[in-house]
């Protein structure tokens, strides 16, 4: 069992009402149960009227008033939380002094931060993870606190979270992050152990709504390459060759590409990330990480792509894997070099050309002898090529015989697996 | 309201209140309960009119306890904040319906985990874990697509693992601490 599955069968075990207790049936009648509704209703009107009547009625100078008064009840709530506290109380006492200041641009293993006069920005990947408020300050004389407040555009947090950190100076101008003792936004990154090192000034990223799948499938071109998603995987393209190929998976604003078994240049299993920027018909993909070598050599730095929905990605390393006899049954087919022929108990019966495009995956083949199809008859069929077979399928040929004879949908096995 | 909206409202109640019951109960205080229970009751009494048919009728009582709980927890989010002050210094505010069934320490630890994922993650987690809904359903209730509901809902998986290992770092690390255990984080 995985941690993952262990953790989520440990909270629907937490349910304070199981199932089987859900199902205990209320003794309430619903005619008495909605006359006390009523009733409610009725109340909460009347009271919802006083409250309108006194919004109406109330003076400029009760508001200023009432504002000073909340003022004063904050303070003195503060102050009364104060002195309950320990002497060990997250209490900010007064600005952030010498050694340094947090005010800044910090680079960190997890994450990118940005400190400036009042407001911060927290990146990883290239992406903003949070943003808003801080006040930093010093708690005695070896620990120092910030107070972080995230704002409207925080992506991973909501508005309002506060999340306490404590923070000190060490080696020269280095930051060193020594735990979150309050932390309202579970998604902010391991700030526990995070080391901040002073940086070049960047550009702090606009807030991206996280991302769907949905919302990347489609091809997406620029001057030499192609990306291609859609609901089995992906497909790269560099100068109208495949590069690689495989599964994807999106997370937040990350796409994570896994290469399948049959990627042209890199290992099954090798990870690529990209932090990724959509906007309208843009692509923006930043890389993060890449094992595979050629896939990184030509996709590691920063590429922006544009909607392509017409892009058709050749099946040149298609060709090559299709090459060679498949069987079923009595059948045969056989493709290479452009050149198919399908053979029945032995004999031939079709011959022509065929052409294939790894997006769509089609295969189209054009009859130009044999006795089952006129010349010219052509049909086009959808194709999977896994590890030793060959799916075709397709529900129209200008052949009727080849149609009987490969159905609509048929599965050939590699004769070199036989 | 007509003979037949009243009807239908009782229809809906004798159906559906063991299960509107338990979402608001499994979500907030035992002392809130009856009192959200009845916001979400009479939300469906002044919108009968607009009440669904077949499944798509505890779908919508759903989403009605939803945007119920979201509100009560937005007006109880200044008072949820200083509970924690008040717990941080060791004083106890009102058990939550959580805490109250949670025996084992392990349960626990999982709770507290969850608590600290955003509202929209822990309530994704509980539709999926504790009401068992589907994708659909749970589109449903937030009034997302389904495919949205199952990004989340992977998204929310992926957060409390994160979350859970992170707090089980955290606790080790405090317990090797001899200021922590002399029984303070500070």
């Amino acid at each position: 069992m995985s941690k993952e599955t262990q953790i989520l069968a440990l909270f629907e075990e937490a349910n304070p009402v199981p199932d089987d207790q859900v199902m205990v049936r209320s003794d309430a009648e619903p005619a008495a149960y909605l006359a006390t509704l009523q009733q409610r209703s009725s109340d909460v009107i009347q009271i919802d009227e006083r409250a309108e009547e006194q919004k109406t009625t109330r003076k400029p100078w009760l508001i200023a008033a009432t504002a000073a008064a909340l003022v004063v009840v904050a303070g003195a709530m503060a102050f009364l939380l104060n002195q309950g506290e320990t002497e060990e109380a997250p209490v900010v006492t007064q600005p952030s002094a010498e050694p340094g200041t947090i005010e800044g641009y910090w680079s960190g293993e997890e994450a990118d931060f940005y400190f400036g006069e009042s407001e911060y920005a927290i990146v990883i990947d290239g992406v903003l993870s949070d943003s808003g408020t801080y006040v930093a300050g010093v708690r005695d004389a070896d620990n120092r606190i910030v107070t972080i407040t995230s704002g409207d555009e925080s992506v991973d947090c909501s508005p309002g979270d506060v999340a306490v950190i404590n923070y000190d100076f060490v080696g020269g101008d280095a930051v060193q992050l020594s735990g979150t003792p309050v932390d309202e936004c579970g998604l902010r990154p391991l700030l526990d152990v995070e080391t901040l090192n002073p940086t070049e000034p960047f550009e702090i990223p606009e807030p991206i709504d996280a991302l769907t799948p949905s919302a990347l499938i489609g091809g997406w071109s620029d001057s030499n390459s192609d990306l291609v998603l859609d609901d089995t995987g992906y497909v790269l393209v560099l100068s109208g060759s495949v590069l690689d190929r495989g599964t994807f998976e999106v997370s937040g604003n990350s796409l994570a590409l896994t290469s399948g078994p049959d990627s042209p240049q890199c290992e099954p299993g090798e990870l690529k990330t990209w932090a990724v920027e959509l906007t309208d018909d843009i692509l923006a993909l930043t890389n993060t990480s890449d094992d595979c070598g050629a896939r990184n050599a030509a996709y590691g730095g920063a590429r922006v792509l544009q909607s392509n929905p017409g892009v058709t990605i050749p099946g040149a390393d298609l060709d090559i894997r299709l090459n060679g006899t498949w069987l079923a049954g009595s059948l045969a087919i056989s493709f290479e070099d452009g050149e198919y022929s399908i053979a029945d108990d032995g004999e031939n019966v079709d011959e022509g050309t065929y052409t294939m495009t790894a997006f769509p995956d089609q295969l189209a083949i054009t009859t130009t002898r044999g006795d089952l199809c006129d010349v010219g008859n052509s049909r086009t069929l959808a194709y999977q090529i896994d590890d030793r077979s060959l799916t075709l399928r397709g529900d129209s040929d200008e052949c009727l015989g080849r149609l009987n004879l490969l159905t609509n949908e048929i599965v050939l096995v590699s004769s070199a697996s036989r | 309201m007509t003979v037949s909206d009243e009807a239908r409202f009782a229809s809906l109640y004798e159906l559906h209140q063991h299960r509107v019951t338990a979402y608001v109960r499994r979500r907030t205080e035992i002392d809130s309960v009856d009192d959200l229970t009845a916001e979400v009751f009479l939300t469906v009494w002044r919108k009968i009119g607009e009440a669904p048919d077949g499944d798509d009728a505890i779908r919508w009582l759903y989403r009605i306890s939803y945007l119920v709980l979201t509100n009560h927890w937005r007006r109880s989010g200044r008072n949820h904040r200083l509970n924690r002050k008040l717990e941080s210094l060791g004083i106890e505010t009102s058990v939550s319906a959580d805490e109250q069934v949670v025996m084992r320490q392990e349960l626990r630890d999982v709770l507290d985990a969850v608590s600290r994922l955003r509202p929209g993650d822990q309530e994704i987690l509980r539709l999926s874990l504790w009401e068992h809904l589907s994708h659909e359903d749970i589109g449903a209730v937030l009034g997302i697509e389904a495919n949205a509901a199952k990004q989340r809902l992977h998204r929310a998986r992926k957060a409390l693992v994160r979350e859970h290992e992170r707090l089980q770092k955290r606790t080790k690390r405090l317990q090797q601490s001899p200021a922590a255990q002399e029984g303070g984080e500070w």
